[in-house]
């Protein structure tokens, strides 16, 4: 999420928590701030249709750069951030009015298909002097050809975010109804990367829905090189934690079930520019557990690779999973528990 | 609900207060997060593990084997 749909102090404890492992964060959409930057080992860059916040300088600011074609939980649909969010900061780095609903677009504005994008890509190559990696990211729409047609444009790693991905605001009805599972996603993803010959040449990092070690460990077994993760990552900030229990309910809703983001009345203090409830998210705090979730994830990757007879867990592979649906088996393209052992 | 009261399938109770508050402000439903219903994901796959056919590797006895 962006600075704007998160506090200061929501972006900085994510910084510090990735930074500890030694992974990476994202801007997301709204510029880059300084607290995201100096806590942050690793800054991905997003570049979204709005532009909001976009200069030269903090490109060469970034460690990579990525290129936001779409978002699993809104695939063809463009940024949302209402007036409440809006404070004179977050107005100020989007260069728009304060307290006033914020729309952007959901096609980039300069470039309409992957023979523009190449030549976009070849623009901020230049500009950050070729020493960027270049990410493009695709809601999960028809992944197959999304992940073909980023490949054509030069992209160095596909990020595909699954229909489970959140979003600071959106319409229900796209959250709910637009999009496909990661599950399936992911397959057509690997599949068009092997076809091309460029699977674990161009890096494919899947997103959406991502809580557990094992739902990592699931996903490299399928043939993604990495994970990212949004909402559990949130999660571990305190996110619909059981604390406040009153201002939940001015909300309408409950620990465990809010899903209100985008009113700016984060009762834990992650998504809101609200100065007194963001004071509730202390960013060393909360980097530290963020770093504990993360850690936690990795411990869980391991033992499952052993578990499965694998000194690395790039060496899981489709082979060791069975689905337990016959959903899930043709989505995964996995196969059935029953299915087991009669194969040659 | 009621026990002997039989909900709609097509218009369970969160669909009928959608449909009223549609009804009411004739505007779409904002919200955050992701979706809420359920989809075929991770949890229905199964790691298979090892036993025979082919062979667990230890921890900390592995690492000082390989050593």
């Amino acid at each position: 999420m962006s600075f704007g749909a998160l506090g200061a102090n929501a972006k900085e404890a994510l910084g510090r928590g990735a930074s500890a492992m030694g992974t990476s964060t994202t801007t997301g959409d709204g510029g880059m701030t300084k607290e995201e930057r100096g806590s942050s080992k690793y800054l991905v860059y997003q570049l979204l249709p709005s532009r909001y916040g976009m200069n030269p300088d903090d490109l060469r600011k970034a460690d990579a750069i990525e290129i936001v074609v779409g978002q699993g939980a809104k695939p063809g649909g463009g940024g949302m951030l209402l007036g409440q969010k809006i404070n004179k900061r977050v107005a100020g780095m989007r260069t728009l009015p304060e307290g006033i609903d914020q729309r952007s677009a959901c096609r980039h504005p300069d470039w309409t298909g992957p023979d523009d994008l190449e030549i976009k890509i070849q623009e901020l190559r230049e500009i950050t002097n070729w020493e960027k990696p270049i990410y493009i990211k695709v809601g999960a729409a028809r992944p197959y050809y999304d992940t073909t047609l980023a490949v054509k444009a030069g992209a160095d790693v596909v990020v595909l975010d699954g229909m489970q991905g959140g979003t600071a605001a959106t319409q229900d009805v796209f959250i709910e109804h637009v999009g496909i599972p990661t599950l399936g996603a992911l397959r057509e993803s690997v599949d068009a990367l092997k076809e091309l010959n460029m699977h674990r040449k161009v890096q494919l990092i899947v997103s959406g829905g991502i809580r557990t070690g094992a739902d990592v460990a699931k996903a490299i077994a399928m043939g993604a090189d990495a994970v990212s993760i949004g909402s559990a990552a949130m999660m571990a900030l305190n996110c619909n934690a059981d604390l406040y229990r009153k201002d939940y309910e001015k909300l309408g809703t409950e620990p465990g079930y809010c899903h209100h983001c985008h009113t700016g009345k984060c009762p834990v203090g992650v998504a809101t520019q609200d100065p007194i409830l963001e004071k509730r998210l202390n960013p060393i705090e909360g980097g530290k557990r963020l770093k504990n979730y993360l850690s936690t994830l990795t411990l869980e990757l391991q033992t499952l690779a052993r578990a499965n007879g694998k000194s690395d867990v790039r060496n899981l592979e489709p082979e060791d999973l069975a689905a337990l649906t016959v959903e899930a088996a043709a989505m995964a393209r996995v196969p059935l528990l029953e299915q087991i052992g009669y194969q040659d | 609900m009621k026990k002997d009261l039989k909900e709609f399938k097509t218009f369970p109770s969160s669909t009928i207060k959608e449909i009223q508050r549609a009804a009411k402000e004739g505007i779409y439903q904002i919200r955050g997060l992701g979706a809420k219903r359920k989809v075929p994901d991770f949890d229905d796959l199964v790691f298979l593990g090892a036993s025979m056919s082919r062979y667990p590797l230890e921890t900390v006895l592995q690492k000082i084997l390989l050593n």
